[in-house]
């Protein structure tokens, strides 16, 4: 987080018209005198996002290196979203899953959102009520999944 | 920035041509020699969750993109979990199954340049350590992981 | 400035979703704006294989969809000949190509992902 000097090369490349002018990133600009909730802001928006996919069902490994993966990320300041879609939405069902049954109400706990695609729940006969609170069905999976990969996430995993 | 080495000129005619790496390794001992060795940046990282004989291709398809990275001189990162921690054991000998041995990329891929990572809970599930893995694979903890998907600008899954 | 994607597909028809998953996320991100960049990779060589009509829904078809929406796609050619599968064998508008094109895709894109497994 840097301020940038008025009529910098840096300040003229972002746009920056008044000083002082605050980046976060090289990419979130304040200009003006930055109230402290527009700082907190700033700085919560500029944290990196990662964007786990998961597409196997419990079981394997996979399941269990997305949320730790998922987990670590939160530890380290950044955010991350697990999007669970073919096989990986079983991931979101209620019930005993030994380790996994606690990590993922616990990574939600801490901010971490988990989507599951809606037209795979339905395949697997998962309705709502089953699954876990707090997660989110995708109901336009694909279209969803494109705007997490491409505008909402700094980095996708895929397991 | 030194030029591509691009073998597949010559792949249309080469069925079982894989990346030069002979070529590769005297161009980075040359590079070394006169100081311009290094990357241009673009970071790969390459995650393999399936290493043994019993389904070679991943583990073999997965080396060959680490090396055409490295081969632009961009890094490249193997990060063995799950099953693809099998892939970096040392002491393999597949002959007698009529496959390619692994411990060959995987000495090139090293030599290039890249560098290849085992996650220590699959390590452990599988009853193995840093022992039963080849010199110059390194194992790492999870917090390792989420730092080398932020330093590196995409990764790959095999 | 529209972004990039790049898709690499590792698995052929049938044995799994991916192949189908891999075709209609590009669709998608296609339809959306972006660009969109298919590698077809290790068994990924074999979803092209499927030319014929048939009466299910099928990844030929769906790749066809791609390529008539601009869809770039890609076979990789090593793992092609080691299948025997030629460029008469595969739908028409996909190239037979080196591993350094997905590398120059790779280069080119904000986000890639990988359908495997």
């Amino acid at each position: 987080m840097r301020f940038l000097p008025l009529y910098s090369p840096e300040a003229d490349a972002l746009g920056a018209e008044l000083a002082p002018a605050l980046v976060v990133n090289r990419k979130n600009l304040v200009e003006g005198v930055p109230s402290v909730e527009e700082i907190k802001e700033l700085v919560e928006n500029s944290r990196s996002r990662l964007g786990v996919l998961l597409m196997k069902a419990p079981g394997g490994e996979e399941a269990e290196n997305a949320l730790t993966l998922a987990l670590e990320a939160l530890d380290q300041g950044n955010r991350a979203d697990i999007f669970c879609l073919s096989d990986g939405v079983w991931l979101t069902k209620q019930g005993p899953k030994g380790p996994l049954e606690k990590r993922l109400p616990q990574f939600m706990g801490r901010g971490g959102k988990v989507w599951a695609s809606g037209e795979h729940l339905k395949a697997a006969g998962l309705t709502k009520e089953r699954l876990v609170p707090q997660v989110e069905v995708a109901d336009d999976a694909l279209g969803d999944l494109v705007d997490m990969i491409m505008d909402q996430w700094d980095k996708v995993v895929v397991l | 920035m030194a030029e591509e080495v691009n073998p597949t000129a010559e792949e249309e005619e080469c069925p079982e041509c894989v990346i030069d790496t002979e070529a590769l390794k005297r161009r980075r001992a040359e590079q070394e020699a006169n100081g311009s060795a290094g990357s241009n940046g673009d970071a790969v990282l390459i995650l393999l969750t399936r290493g043994t004989y019993g389904h070679h291709d991943d583990a073999f398809s997965a080396v060959q993109v680490g090396n055409a990275v490295l081969a632009v001189e961009q890094s490249a990162t193997m990060l063995l979990l799950d099953d693809g921690v099998y892939f970096g054991v040392k002491g393999q000998d597949p002959i007698d199954l009529g496959l390619p041995n692994n411990i060959h990329y995987i000495q090139d891929f090293l030599d290039l340049g890249g560098r290849m990572l085992a996650l220590r809970s699959s390590l452990e599930k599988r009853g193995l350590t840093q022992e039963d893995l080849l010199d110059g694979v390194e194992v790492i903890e999870p917090a390792q992981m989420v730092r080398e998907v932020e330093q590196h600008k995409a990764s790959v899954t095999f | 400035m529209a972004k990039t994607l790049t898709i690499l597909l590792n698995r052929g028809p049938y044995v799994s979703e991916y192949a189908d998953l891999a075709a209609r996320l590009a669709i998608k991100a296609k339809e959306k704006g972006h660009n969109v960049n298919l590698y077809l990779y290790v068994d990924g060589v074999w979803a092209p294989h499927i030319k014929a009509e048939k009466p299910h829904a099928n990844v030929g078809q769906r790749l066809r969809e791609a390529l008539e929406k601009g869809v770039n796609v890609k076979i990789c050619n090593r793992c092609a000949e080691a299948r025997d599968v030629v460029a008469a064998d595969v739908i028409d508008g996909i190239p037979l190509v080196g591993l350094f094109d997905f590398i120059d895709w790779i280069k080119e894109s904000d986000k890639v992902v990988t359908f495997t497994g």
